[in-house]
Formats: structure tokens, C-alpha cells, sequence
């Protein structure tokens, strides 16, 4: 691997890929990039259509020391979704990794060392790194905004990769991988996929379904948070709804790998499964047997009242109601005493 | 990586006229050419922007270098130079100590020898954003102050400071623009008390004192090489963590409170690491030596003891 990709020609191991969505910061991104240890990378800003837009931030990349400029290119998404222009990205580069940094966000001084130092033994399979997030705010001070800090970050997802907790619970962010250029290149991500978190959990998902997941334990991502953090993706969005069934769906039709581990986590899921069910029926068994029960009572009182209703609608009950007023008097008589 | 850096930095090589000089310090200490390299491409491309503003005159450079063996070897110190002037920085001193006087002792050395009217303190370790010099000069420019310090990312010091007028308790000389007045008249840095750390906060407390304004501004960023474990702390190491210990017994007693003095290092002694209790035991031996300096701030007018942080933090990196 060479640390020089401009010096032998070779083109560079990795490339990051730092995404313009809604018009975030790329200054401190980029800083972050240009403040890595390694050289060996290259780095495309995706751009969302807009008047000035590609010049502003050209103008923000002429900013920084040659050598760390001449090795970023600026690239309009000419109004396709993030995923199509990210594909395109990836087939106009020759690295071997694609990593994303968002827009806001910034990475750690090893961020690109540590997936170079993951990478040998380990082709074709997704780098992961940890990603702390930290809520910020936007400052005013003098006149100029900037970000400042407000809460400690925290590592979002500790633990390994967890492949069928991010098909059906806890979506994995794509930031922190890095995933092999054929993945992306390749178009293996569903075209249907349309909402950009779901393209995201698209993309997370074919990379690590096709190659595996190596863990390299570095938290080497800051996901910084200005607003709420974003959505899922899928849930409660008929149309992503129905791209989530289009990815699982062509997705279910190739043969895949599997991270160690994972069959036994599906026996404990069907065993838990298999309980869940059995506690269903019995809980709808006994449901049944209530509801039963509270028919047969209903009934019960039904007859109980009729009953009632004959003795007071009858001739003896009618012609005795005077007694009945005599003796109520004379016991509040008695009890006044 | 070579020291080398491609040219063509030279076309803002002229500075304004009314424009401030500007003396930027750093120390090394094991750094490799690489991070030197890093370091350079980060400052010249800062200069440039300033320079290309019209917010900066003439510049400085003075490399101090602690390291065991130096950093950059003689047959280098021409090409060193060569990119150091390709970024617009007519003046270039690199020293070579022979010995680690520490950040501070560096810093001292250095400013002793060269002086400055503004001097840029500021770690190696460090990559300035190319926006960085104006709004620090802006700042400096207000009254009475006298330190400015950057915003670090990607980990932002927790320290509170006022929003509107970027006043604080202290600033961190990871990357700060300290008034040459500041400097001269205080003596610089308290070296013989505070060896790796505190010595910023010492500067900045003793500059406040002397009625000098310490300011934070946000809008002014670098790069700083910090780092997170998988629990989501500051990575720090064995020295880190003996000087911190050593310093902050000294800041207590430097600013009169005894209290915190003799709290703290039972604290550290019942609870603390090896490398604490060796802190402590270090501290107690100059007590008993006549070796501590002189208490300063009595009735508490500057100095601020949060818990163990010298300012009110908006969060706290662990989960104290």
C-alpha cells in the first residue's frame, strides 16, 4: 500500500465520500480529512443541485493546502437520489474502500489508517468502526456561527455488528464502514430504494449480506447531532415500507454470507418465536374462556331481571303497596327514636 | 510522507501594510517528519487565507523540539525551510533543546530568544482550518483582551464561555493567540511549577489578574488529534495522567486553597492510581523543599475549582 497514491500513479486505497445532503458544513469534514495520518485516500464531495452551490464548496476545498485539495473532486448529484450519485461516485473512482462522512459530521485523525490497517486478509468484506454521536448547537459568537458542544459523545453501537438486529430492530448507520467500491459500483443496491435512510440500510445491508463484516474496534466517526436525531427510515413511510420489501426480496434471491454466529441466533429467535406463540394461543384460549364465562352470566342476569320484572307487573304486588308504605314509616319512626 | 509540499503559495507572499505580524510556536517531542509535514500543510494554508484577507502582515515560525533526537536532522533543514517560506513565512527557527524542558520551558525558551508581538501558541498535533487566523486576530483586537483560543474538533473542550462576548475562565494553548505583552509581562508560562499541563490555565488566570481579558471563539477551529475509546472517553495516557494529578495540587496551591490541596491529594491517595500517588508524594517533597510557588489570588477573584475542572463545564467527558 502505498502512502503516496499521487507520487506512483496507483490510485489510493481508499475514497471518502463526504455527503451534501440539505446543505450541511463541509469545512469541518474536510477538515478532519485533510488532518489524517495517511495520505492514502481520495475524496469526492457529492453536492445537491443548487444555484452556486458546486462553486461554494470548490471554493471552500481551494482553501486548503495543495496537498490535501488536489485530491478532492466536487461532484452535482444532478438531481438523483443520493444513492444513484453515490453509485456513480464509486464507479468513477479506482480505490478499493468507499467510506461515507456526512455533511456536519467529522472523523478522527486515524479514520482512514485504521480501515487501511483492517483491510489486508479481509477483501471484499465491510470495515467497521465505532461511531460516537454528540448533540451540538450553533453558536453566534462575534457575529460568526460555528458549532459548539453540549453534550458528551457517546459511542452509538458498541458491540459487533449485529446483522439481523439491523434487518428488523436497530438499523446500523453507514457511517463508520467502509465498503468495498464493488458493492456500490456494482448497482447491487435495489434501484427501488428511495428515501435516504432506507438507502443507507440498503446499502449497509447488500455490503455486509455479500462480503461479511470485519470489526476493527476504533471509534474513529463523530456523528454530530444539531437537530433530532434522524428517523429510522422505514417505519410509518408506505413508500419506503414497500422499497424495504423490494430490497429483503431481491436480496432473498442470491446466495449470501452470513456472519459466524448468526444460526444460532436464529435458532434462539425461532425458540423465542416458538414460545411467543404458544404464550399467544394460551393467552387467546383464556380469553375465549372469560369471554364464555361472561355470556353465561350475562344470561344469568337476563333471567334474574325478567323474573323481576313479572313480580312487580303483577296484580299482588300492586295491591299490597300500601302496606309496604305503612311498615317504611313506621321503621323511620322507630329509627328517629 | 516527504516534508516536501508543492509549490505555488507564493502569489499571497506580500503582506498587507497595516496588517498584524503574527509569531506562531510550537514544541515537538517524539513527533515524526510526518506529523511535521502534516502540521506545516495545515498553518501555511492559514497563512495563505489571512494573507490573501489582507488580516495578516509579516509571519513567524519557531519549531522548538524536546525530542531525544531531532526531529528534523540537519541535511533536512533546508527543505524544511524551503516549504515553510513556499507558505508565506519569512521567518523560520528551528531549535533543537537537547533536553525536554516540557511544553511550557519550550514555549519560554522559544519566545524568550524571538519574541512577538502576537504569538500563535499552538500544538503540533494541531491542523488549522484555513479560516483560522482572522477571526483569532479580530478577537485579539477587542479590548483588553489578551489570550484567544480556538475551537478544537473533534473533541470540543467542555468549558462554559459567554456566548455573546467569548469571555472564560481559561484557554487551552493547544491552539491560542496570546498578546506578546501578555507574555512578557507575566514572565510566560510558570515552567518551574506546571511541566505538561495547567500551564495554560495558570497563564490565562495570572493574565485575567493583571486585568487582561481571556476570550473563547468558536468561529475559530482546528483540528486537534484527540481520540475516543469504545466507552466514549478522551484516550489518555500514563504521563497524562501523573501530570495532570501533580499539576492540579499545584494550581490549588498557586491560588490559595489549601483545602483543595490537602482534599485532593488524600483523594488521590486513597483512591487514585499508582502514577496519582506518585503525583502526590511529588508535591509533598517540594512542599517540604521550599519549592512551591508563590500563592496568588487569595480572596478567589479569577480562580474557579468546579469539582476537579478550573471553570464550569457544559458537560462533563465522563460520567462524573
Amino acid at each position: 500500500m502505498s502512502d503516496d497514491p499521487g507520487s506512483s500513479g496507483a490510485p489510493p486505497f481508499l475514497t471518502a465520500v463526504v455527503r451534501n445532503r440539505g446543505g450541511g458544513d463541509v469545512a469541518e469534514p474536510l477538515l478532519s480529512l485533510a488532518a489524517q495520518t495517511t495520505r492514502d485516500f481520495d475524496v469526492v464531495v457529492l453536492v445537491e443541485p443548487g444555484d452556486g452551490v458546486v462553486g461554494d464548496v470548490e471554493d471552500v476545498v481551494a482553501r486548503f493546502s495543495p496537498d490535501f485539495s488536489e485530491r478532492v473532486r466536487v461532484m452535482a448529484t444532478a438531481g438523483d437520489a443520493m444513492g444513484g450519485a453515490l453509485a456513480a461516485a464509486a464507479r468513477e473512482t479506482r480505490s478499493d474502500y468507499i467510506a461515507i462522512v456526512d455533511a456536519g459530521d467529522v472523523v478522527f485523525a486515524h479514520w482512514a489508517e485504521t480501515f487501511a490497517a483492517a483491510a489486508p486478509g479481509n477483501e471484499g468484506r465491510v470495515l467497521r468502526s465505532l461511531v460516537a454521536s454528540q448533540q451540538v448547537d450553533v453558536a453566534t459568537a462575534g457575529g460568526r456561527v460555528a458549532y459548539t458542544s453540549t453534550d458528551r459523545p457517546r459511542c452509538l453501537r458498541p458491540g459487533p455488528f449485529d446483522l439481523l438486529g439491523h434487518v428488523d430492530a436497530e438499523p446500523e448507520p453507514l457511517l463508520g464502514l467502509a465498503l468495498p467500491r464493488e458493492v456500490l459500483a456494482g448497482q447491487s443496491v435495489a434501484p427501488e430504494v428511495a428515501t435516504a435512510d432506507l438507502e443507507d440500510w440498503a446499502v449497509v445491508l447488500t455490503a455486509a449480506l455479500l462480503g461479511g463484516v470485519t470489526e476493527t474496534g476504533e471509534v474513529t466517526y463523530l456523528h454530530r447531532l444539531v437537530a433530532a436525531p434522524p428517523g429510522a427510515g422505514r417505519a410509518g413511510d408506505r413508500r419506503g415500507e414497500d422499497a424495504w420489501r423490494s430490497v429483503v426480496a431481491a436480496l432473498g434471491g442470491r446466495p449470501l454470507t452470513l456472519p459466524a454466529g448468526t444460526l444460532v441466533t436464529l435458532r434462539d429467535r425461532a425458540l423465542e418465536s416458538a414460545a411467543l406463540r404458544a404464550e399467544v394461543v394460551r393467552l387467546r384460549d383464556e380469553r375465549d374462556r372469560a369471554r364464555e364465562e361472561a355470556g353465561l352470566q350475562a344470561t344469568a342476569r337476563a333471567e334474574a331481571q325478567g323474573q323481576l320484572d313479572e313480580i312487580r307487573a303483577s296484580a299482588s304486588w300492586r295491591l299490597s303497596a300500601p302496606v309496604r308504605s305503612a311498615g317504611r314509616l313506621a321503621r323511620g319512626v322507630r329509627d328517629r327514636r | 510522507v516527504s516534508p516536501d509540499v508543492p509549490g505555488g503559495w507564493n502569489d499571497e507572499a506580500v503582506p498587507a501594510p497595516a496588517a498584524p505580524s503574527l509569531s506562531v510556536q510550537t514544541i515537538l517531542y517524539g513527533h515524526g517528519p510526518d506529523d511535521l509535514a502534516r502540521f506545516l500543510n495545515g498553518l501555511g494554508a492559514a497563512v495563505r487565507v489571512a494573507r490573501r484577507e489582507g488580516a495578516l502582515g509579516p509571519v513567524g515560525l519557531a519549531i522548538g523540539d524536546c525530542s531525544a533526537e531531532p526531529v528534523v536532522p540537519a541535511d533536512r533543514l533546508a527543505t524544511l525551510a524551503d516549504q515553510v517560506t513556499s507558505a508565506g513565512i519569512g521567518n523560520f527557527e528551528y531549535r533543537f533543546f537537547g533536553e525536554n524542558l516540557g511544553s511550557a520551558g519550550g514555549h519560554n525558551t522559544l519566545f524568550r530568544e524571538l519574541g512577538g508581538e502576537t504569538v500563535l501558541i499552538v500544538n503540533p498535533d494541531v491542523y488549522a482550518m484555513p479560516d483560522l487566523l482572522a477571526p483569532l486576530l479580530e478577537r485579539m483586537a477587542e479590548p483588553a483582551v489578551g489570550i484567544v483560543e480556538a475551537r478544537q474538533v473533534p473533541l470540543e473542550h467542555p468549558k462554559s464561555f459567554d456566548l455573546a462576548t467569548g469571555d472564560t475562565s481559561w484557554a487551552s494553548t493547544a491552539c491560542a493567540l496570546v498578546d506578546g505583552t501578555v507574555l512578557s509581562d507575566l514572565g510566560g508560562f510558570d515552567h518551574e511549577s506546571f511541566f505538561l499541563y495547567c500551564d495554560d490555565v495558570d497563564l490565562s488566570w495570572r493574565a485575567r489578574l493583571a486585568g487582561r481579558r481571556v476570550v473563547y471563539e468558536p468561529a475559530a477551529c482546528v483540528f486537534h488529534d484527540k481520540r475516543l475509546d469504545p466507552a466514549g472517553q478522551v484516550v489518555t495516557g500514563e504521563a497524562e495522567v501523573y501530570y495532570s494529578a501533580e499539576a492540579a495540587l499545584m494550581m490549588a496551591w498557586k491560588y490559595s486553597r489549601d483545602d483543595l490541596v490537602e482534599e485532593w491529594g488524600a483523594g488521590l491517595l486513597t483512591t487514585g492510581s499508582d502514577a496519582h500517588a506518585r503525583a502526590v508524594e511529588a508535591f509533598r517533597s517540594r512542599r517540604a523543599d521550599g519549592r512551591l510557588p508563590e500563592q496568588l489570588d487569595p480572596a478567589g477573584d479569577v480562580a474557579q475549582f468546579v469539582g476537579y475542572a478550573y471553570a464550569r463545564h457544559r458537560f462533563a467527558y465522563d460520567d462524573e
